[in-house]
């Protein structure tokens, strides 16, 4: 049998269901938030880092001419390097079932068990790959539409067309999903590559070295030595890159970083919001107090109770937030780490000890954020409880602030009933300030969410200014301009045509070290299929006089940071070497560092005068499908000439692929945005319950002399509305300056410059509509609540 | 102060001041009153007199601003809110014009509250029993189990009343408790006080009815904070009639 206090207890909580809807809602938000950070941090830093121990991955990437076993078995043997081996990667074209053609990268893997570098898994069906078969990377079957046990026809660079029995999957964690990167990767055998007609050379070089592989530096000064042992070899160095971290990595620390921190906003602001939570309750229970200590409780019997009575809204909220953070989690790990960034769990558990810290923060939170009202409320003697008339406490008058809306008060205009709701809403400033808190940080977040989307679509649009065509099109090797060009004008759908080379280069930096390869785009000075921004200096056309001028994007810039415009710089390109002057900087482009040169000075720089590699396209259509159709066209067209095609890509994919990268990451920030604005209602529901409930006598007195129900019910939604707008301005007012820089870093996390900032008015404006509507909405309770009672109730005690 | 053994309730000097805009509002002034065990006081006078201040006093609910305040054999103007809150549930029993019952416990649970905090009766069961017990002294026991809501104004009255005496105290103070009440009902009750005093409680009553007051085995008139004599009143009233 129950004491009668826990009577009590379970009784208030089932007669007022919905404040107590409504608290364990407030507590539930904040350990929801921190379940989910929690949860979904750790299986992601855990799956990631377990995925890549296996995996292996490579240091260093580096091209050169071909080669075999040996030249891999001598580099092996250098100090510092841990394994080395080579790979022949193959570009191909899939057709899907649409007809749109898929990049599809052929990996013929020499000794597939035995790998030691950018290891890959398999997992279900063959393994290795006979021949003839192919082993697909486990993200690329649905992208490629294809099944296995089923045939899957790749076109080479030749244009012919060869079979190959999709023999099963295989998971390299090395390779993110082709959902981002357009691209499929496959694995095959030697002996397959040679029945392709293809050769067996190796055409890149991995290397991992023993130790400090997060070490760019000690990378680098390994990979140097490995390249003067090419360059003894007689191998020229076509290409390098340098990895210190996974192509998710960049994306797994931004996410990471949006989770922690908004996480924690939202555990402090839920905080405040338990603690406006837990003020509502003890003044709705202070006749309750006062009758208790009436009857001979003492103040510590009645702290005891109303905390025990915080405990039953903690496990509440406990038993409804752990699950729901948990499915959370695992969502949002199933949708963006397995299937975008291509990190395979193993495992979606969390360690008991992380659900018994949020078990914790459920119960530790309410009891920390309603210890302050419970003593308050307790401490109130007898005969205040008893004479609590409901006319109401706080202040209102002396302050500075109400002395600022004077001047509004005075307006002849101003109807009592609305002075009324604005002193009204003044009265307890340090409730409102709370309140205003969780509503103001809400607003200028959840603008300031919009404004880096809308950021981000600026920065897409602009990246776009690079690619001011439908189509592009990869040659296997540099064929005469005079033969693409005409060639492929005469491809159905195809409106203009102009030809680009484009390669690898390196700086040559002084001291006999280089840079990472980077793009190299050579294109006609006064061409009109690439129009970029130009942030200093000027473009090539504008070059003037200026011997071999290179304009280089802002990532190069970042990584090379003593050029400057007007620096000269030594440049590797195709084994050879020349002297380039920078004349001009444009922004990042999602594809890393770039620079762009004049064609003609390239091609006289490496001896193809009269020749380029890529074809830029523009067609009748620019929807997908038409660009896709279009493309396929001009494939066929070219290698009908004889001119062999290594990949194609449309525009609207360029966009598209970028665009995915960014909605992850903007997901998350709208998903915290929500829970920011959810927080903040749930706030003005509990701040309007005790206004209303405090001044049950004045609202009886306001309907003695005359108001209707509407009117009272006016008067609290007035109140609402006026506590919205408050917060309104001044969360629009911070989210001018919180804007620009959340989407200066969310570039800068992502592509490594900061997003084309953009200001989206119409989410201030949506959200000043969807804030008025919640204060409306959570006004109305507490104004039914104040309507229903009758005049004769809340005069009673006279 | 009080006479040894016999006097239950001792104010001296008893003031009670208001600080107000315009001075000091004196609801009690110099008040001097002794009540014995087993009697049955009436406190009389019109609005505004102080009588509710009085049995404020007397309850611990209020504090004098000077004077003392002395119930049984302590001084309770002296002890802590927390204190007196403790020795209220156990030596009186508080009865108000509009009942002050929990709305969300049944009369039974509310005539256990003060058994609970006061830790009296030891298990729960105990505490039932009694409750059950004072219940049926006061003509409730079927009413037992519902909630304040589902019974008449003079049957929650009578539950306020079995709940003054949850603990067995030794001072019974009624604040207006037949004010809410028909004439009928308030007659049921004021038998209820009359029985317990028989039974040796002391029974202080605030009360605008002078019928009742009669009835009572003492009237202690009060008129602007001070008490006085019934002939001091009759003479005002005169002065008034004319």
């Amino acid at each position: 049998m129950l004491d009668t206090r826990w009577h009590k207890i379970l009784a208030d909580l089932w007669k007022n269901r919905t404040r107590t809807l409504i608290v364990a809602l407030a507590i539930a938000v904040g350990v929801y938030a921190v379940g989910v950070v929690v949860n979904a941090r750790t299986i992601l830093v855990r799956e990631y880092e377990s995925d890549q121990v296996g995996a292996l991955p490579a240091s260093a990437v580096i091209q050169t001419y071909p080669f075999d076993d040996d030249l891999a078995e001598g580099v092996a043997r250098l100090p510092g390097i841990a394994s080395a081996e080579g790979r022949t990667l193959v570009h191909t074209l899939v057709y899907d079932e649409s007809g749109t053609p898929r990049d599809l990268v052929l990996v013929a893997l020499p000794e597939p068990d035995k790998m030691q570098v950018d290891a890959v898994t398999p997992l279900g069906g063959r393994w290795p790959p006979g021949r003839r078969e192919i082993v697909l990377e486990r993200l690329s079957p649905g992208y490629l539409g294809v099944r296995v046990g089923h045939p899957m026809k790749v076109e080479l660079d030749s244009g012919v067309v060869k079979a190959l029995v999709v023999a099963g999957t295989a998971h390299d964690a090395q390779k993110p999903s082709p959902g981002i990167t357009g691209t499929s990767f496959g694995y095959i055998s030697v002996e397959t590559l040679e029945s392709l007609g293809l050769p067996t050379t190796y055409n890149e070089l991995r290397i991992r070295v023993t130790e400090d592989a997060g070490d760019e530096d000690h990378i680098l000064s390994v990979v140097e030595e490995v390249e003067a042992y090419l360059k003894r070899a007689g191998r020229p160095i076509l290409g390098r890159s340098v990895i210190t971290e996974s192509l998710a990595a960049p994306f797994i620390d931004t996410v990471v970083l949006i989770l922690t921190t908004f996480g924690l906003v939202i555990l402090v602001l839920s905080g405040f919001l338990v603690v406006n939570a837990m003020s509502s309750l003890i003044t709705q229970q202070i006749p309750h107090i006062g009758v208790m200590k009436l009857v001979g409780a003492r103040r510590g019997q009645i702290v005891s109770l109303y905390l025990g009575t915080i405990l039953v809204y903690g496990l509440l909220a406990i038993g409804a937030a752990i699950p729901l953070s948990l499915l959370t989690a695992r969502l949002l790990m199933t949708a963006m780490v397995n299937n975008l960034l291509n990190v395979m769990p193993e495992s979606y558990t969390v360690p008991a000890t992380l659900l018994l810290v949020q078990a914790g923060v459920g119960v530790l939170l309410p009891l920390l954020a309603g210890l302050e009202p419970v003593l308050r409320g307790t401490r109130t003697t007898t005969q205040q409880a008893m004479d609590a008339s409901g006319l109401g406490t706080g202040g209102y008058g002396r302050g500075w602030v109400d002395r600022l809306i004077v001047p509004l008060e005075r307006l002849r205009q101003m109807q009592r009933p609305v002075l009324l709701a604005v002193r009204n809403t003044l009265r307890h400033k340090g409730r409102l300030a709370q309140t205003l808190l969780v509503l103001t940080l809400g607003t200028a977040l959840f603008i300031s969410v919009i404004s880096a989307r809308v950021s981000v679509t600026s920065t897409l649009e602009s990246f776009l200014q690079f690619h001011r065509y439908d189509v592009a099109v990869d040659l296997s090797r540099a064929e005469r301009a005079a033969r693409i060009g005409p060639t492929a004008e005469q491809a159905s759908g195809v409106t203009e045509v102009e030809v680009w080379s484009v390669s690898g280069a390196t700086r040559l930096r002084p001291g006999d070290s280089e840079s990472d390869s980077f793009a190299l785009y050579a294109v006609p000075a006064d061409t009109t299929f690439m129009s970029p921004e130009v942030l200093r200096g000027v473009w090539l056309a504008e070059a003037g006089g200026v011997t071999n001028p290179i304009v280089v994007n802002r990532e190069l810039l970042d990584a090379e940071p003593d050029l400057q415009i007007g620096s000269d710089i030594e440049l590797a390109i195709e084994g050879r070497q020349a002297a380039w002057r920078i004349v001009g900087v444009v922004p990042a482009e999602s594809r890393g560092a770039a620079a762009y040169v004049r064609l003609e000075d390239y091609a006289y720089g490496t001896r193809t005068v009269g020749q380029g590699s890529r074809l830029v396209a523009r067609t009748t259509q620019q929807d997908a499908a038409a660009q896709e159709e279009a493309a396929t066209r001009l494939s066929e067209a070219l290698r009908n000439a004889g001119i062999e095609v290594k990949a194609t890509q449309t525009t609207e994919t360029v966009g598209a692929e970028n665009s995915l990268l960014f909605t992850i990451v903007v997901s998350f920030l709208i998903l915290m945005a929500l829970l920011l604005a959810a927080v903040g209602g749930l706030g003005l529901a509990t701040t309007m319950s005790i206004n209303v409930m405090e001044r049950v006598r004045e609202i009886g007195v306001l309907r003695a002399v005359g108001a209707s129900n509407s009117a009272v019910s006016r008067l609290v939604v007035a109140e609402g509305i006026v506590i919205g707008l408050i917060s309104w301005l001044a969360g629009a007012a911070i989210s001018l300056l919180i804007s620009p820089a959340l989407s200066s870093q969310l570039g800068l996390a992502l592509i490594n410059a900061p997003l084309d900032y953009r200001y989206s008015w119409i989410a201030a404006l949506g959200w000043f509509f969807a804030v008025q509507a919640v204060a409306v909405v959570a006004s109305l309770g507490p104004a039914q609540s104040a309507v229903r009672l009758t005049v004769r109730e809340v005069l009673a005690y006279e | 102060m009080s006479e040894p053994g016999n006097t239950l309730i001792g104010l001296r000097s008893v003031t009670k001041a208001y600080r107000t805009p315009a001075g000091p509002l004196f609801a009690l002034q110099g008040v001097d009153l002794q009540v014995r065990r087993g009697e049955f006081v009436a406190v009389v006078g019109k609005s505004g007199a102080g009588k509710s201040t009085l049995i404020n006093m007397i309850t611990g609910i209020d504090r004098p601003t000077s004077g003392a305040v002395e119930v049984g054999d302590r001084l309770i103007h002296q002890m802590s809110e927390d204190e007196v809150a403790a020795w209220r549930g156990r030596h009186v029993g508080v009865v108000f014009q509009f009942f002050q019952l929990l709305p969300m416990l049944s009369c039974a649970q509310n005539v256990m509250l003060p058994m609970d905090f006061a830790g009296l009766y030891r298990s729960p069961r105990e505490r039932r029993h009694r409750a059950l017990h004072l219940l049926d002294s006061v003509g409730l026991r079927e009413h037992a189990d519902k909630l304040p809501s589902e019974v008449s104004g003079g049957q929650r009255q009578r539950v306020a009343i079995a709940r003054a005496l949850a603990n067995d105290p030794m001072l019974v103070a009624a604040d207006e408790p037949t004010g809410n009440l028909d004439s009928r009902t308030a007659n049921d009750v004021f038998e209820v006080f009359s029985q317990l005093v028989e039974e040796g409680k002391t029974i202080l009553m605030v009360t605008h009815d002078r019928e009742l007051a009669a009835r009572t085995s003492r009237i202690v008139h009060l008129a602007d904070g001070a008490v006085v004599e019934p002939e001091e009143l009759q003479d005002e009233t005169s002065g008034t009639d004319r």
